[in-house]
């Protein structure tokens, strides 16, 4: 599965979400207002029916360029988590994050205290 | 300490509504300063936290506690917060929920509350070292009881609506019922019954709390079975649970300081419906409330002038305030001026009030009155033509023996059929007799299928005593009390 999803509008710039189905690596980039929480949503919710489908052992969600998320979509991050956790076969979340921009060096650890053992941060 | 699953479980649900209600006000204050969505955010958290620690649920009471110093420096900037706070605030929130959703899993408690204190630090705040203050009041003021208000309005609409629904057939009928539920479940009264037990579900927790401070309590509960609405029962919750932290924290002290007094402190928690109200009484032997050191936190905090005095009555409602603690430093039960705030505020809510009485050395007794609604009305229940619901007459009318001679009343006297007098037409589906009542000024006959039967009645809707009726419950069956005296025609 190869996804570009440019989100809230194709003509909008600001923020563009490329999925990488081989090396399984979500690019987020640019600003998620709480405007696009809705699509992220259901990015993730189809990322995650997809891993499962293909017994995936991890996904990386590279936050490097992402300059800024609402809080809407953290929730939507959170909803994906807490789906994972109720799963006996599982895979894992590492968040590759960049420590250079404020709103990560709190959020995305913190997103992995919801299960050590499932979210990870890359610095 | 194990409570029962049953008790847990009404605090995970109860939490999880705490927690939407805290995220909408969260939104809301930061829109628009809203004062009363920043103090509810304030008194959801700390109840939140103070019901956690009771059920035992630690985890949820820390990540509360730092979410309450996040919460303080917000208030204190006006909300004007960055992105990284706002994520920090959600994901606190976020946090809590999954914690009290799925207590088990790998979660790094610890990590969070670093990640959250770091956050706190970043913005200035030393936690646990901030002076506790009263913060000045925001731009805004939302109006208050806008729930109270909005009832009261759509009351008629809502009986006009069940009289639709009730009296409608076939798709029609499903049609309108959903209408009908929609504000039967807005406006309705929830009504909830109220025992000791509901009350002293927190009483295991309250020798631990006392244990964690070093001293000795002992609670008793003497609380008269009651029925009352939904909201009453949530404010008297709020107020056992925050009164009785703070005579335990505050009032008892520890033993070897009591003297004379058994070493053990006692607290007792008192409550009964009666005269229209509900009253609850909680009261300690410990060591009373230091006026003193009210009034020179007062003068400190600029709530009033350094030659400033006031009497007893105007120091308590001092220390009603929000933000207002004898505490300069805050710990995880208590410091922030939150409770009693929050106790006041449920109890202002619902139109009743908070008071106290304080003997140094003797002990503290503060009083909650809250208003209750007659809840259950006794009157006759009369079977009438084409309407196929449960009808009772308003309880200011009574049935009479026979029917008026003329001359008995200034008026001829006049017969209805209620169905009619509706707005409906009558059917002869049932055989008719009149019966006549009266309610002292008025004699009417109404056309009744038998004769009417006495019936406990509960309302469920309830009116101002200008509209044609109310919406009630016989038996569980929705039917409507009418008062006849507004029905168009009976009065000229």
């Amino acid at each position: 599965m190869t996804v570009r999803l440019r989100v809230p509008a194709v003509d909008d710039p600001q923020f563009v979400a490329d999925y990488d189905d081989r090396g399984r690596v979500l690019k987020l980039i640019g600003s998620a207002d709480n405007a696009t929480a809705p699509a992220l949503g259901r990015l993730f919710e189809d990322l995650h029916v997809d891993l499962l489908g293909k017994q995936a052992a991890q996904i990386v969600v590279d936050m490097r360029d992402l300059d800024f998320l609402g809080t809407a979509c953290v929730k939507e991050l959170v909803a994906w988590i807490e789906k994972l956790e109720d799963l006996a076969q599982r895979y894992t979340i590492k968040l590759r994050s960049n420590p250079t921009i404020a709103w990560q060096r709190t959020t995305l650890p913190a997103l992995s205290c919801f299960d050590t053992a499932l979210v990870t941060v890359e610095t | 300490m194990e409570l029962p699953d049953e008790i847990v479980q009404q605090f995970r649900a109860m939490a999880l509504v705490r927690i939407a209600e805290i995220e909408a006000s969260w939104a809301h204050v930061r829109s628009s300063l809203a004062e009363e969505a920043s103090l509810a955010i304030q008194r959801e958290i700390h109840t939140l936290k103070g019901e956690s620690r009771m059920v035992g649920m630690l985890d949820v009471n820390k990540v509360c506690h730092k979410l309450e110093d996040l919460v303080d420096i917000a208030r204190a900037r006006g909300y004007a917060v960055d992105d990284e706070f706002d994520l920090a605030v959600t994901m606190a929130l976020r946090f809590i929920a999954t914690l009290i959703r799925k207590p088990e899993g790998s979660r790094d408690i610890a990590g969070f509350v670093k990640q959250l204190e770091s956050v706190v630090s970043r913005h200035g705040h030393g936690g646990r070292g901030r002076p506790s203050s009263v913060p000045p009041l925001l731009r805004t003021s939302a109006a208050s009881r806008i729930t109270s208000m909005l009832r009261t309005q759509l009351g008629p609409a809502a009986v006009d609506a069940f009289i639709e629904y009730a009296t409608a057939q076939g798709p029609r009928r499903d049609r309108l019922r959903s209408s009908w539920h929609l504000l039967r479940d807005y406006v309705g009264i929830q009504r909830a019954i109220l025992t000791a037990a509901h009350l002293a579900k927190y009483k295991p927790s309250i020798g631990a709390l006392a244990r964690d401070l070093g001293k000795e309590v002992e609670v008793v509960f003497e609380l008269a079975t009651a029925e009352v609405t939904t909201e009453v029962l949530n404010a008297l919750d709020i107020a056992v649970l925050h009164l009785v932290r703070n005579a335990v924290d505050h009032g008892i002290e520890r033993p070897a300081a009591r003297g004379a007094k058994r070493p053990a402190g006692l607290i007792t928690v008192k409550g009964r419906a009666r005269d229209g109200e509900y009253v609850l009484e909680v009261s300690d032997d410990g060591n009373g409330i230091d006026f003193d050191r009210v009034c020179a936190r007062a003068v400190e905090l600029q709530l009033l002038p350094p030659a400033g005095s006031l009497d007893k009555g105007q120091l308590i409602e001092v220390m009603c305030r929000p933000g207002f603690s004898t505490r300069t430093v805050a710990s995880d039960v208590s410091g922030r001026g939150i409770g009693l705030d929050a106790v006041r505020g449920s109890a202002v809510d619902l139109g009743g009030t908070l008071s106290a009485k304080s003997d140094r050395g003797k002990g503290t007794t503060w009083t909650v009155r809250l208003p209750v609604q007659t809840v259950v009305v006794r009157n006759l229940a009369i079977r009438a033509p084409a309407l196929r619901f449960p009808i009772i007459l308003d309880p200011s009318w009574r049935l009479l023996d026979k029917r008026p001679q003329p001359g008995q009343t200034e008026r001829a006297p006049l017969w209805i059929d209620l169905a009619v007098g509706l707005g409906f037409t009558s059917s002869n589906s049932i055989s008719a007799t009149l019966h006549w009542f009266t309610n002292g000024e008025l004699t009417i006959g109404v056309a009744c299928g038998g004769r009417p039967t006495e019936v406990d009645a509960r309302r469920l809707v309830t009116t101002p005593p200008a509209c044609v009726g109310e919406v009630i419950t016989v038996e569980s069956v929705e039917g409507l009390l009418i008062r006849p005296e507004r029905i168009p025609g009976v009065v000229a």
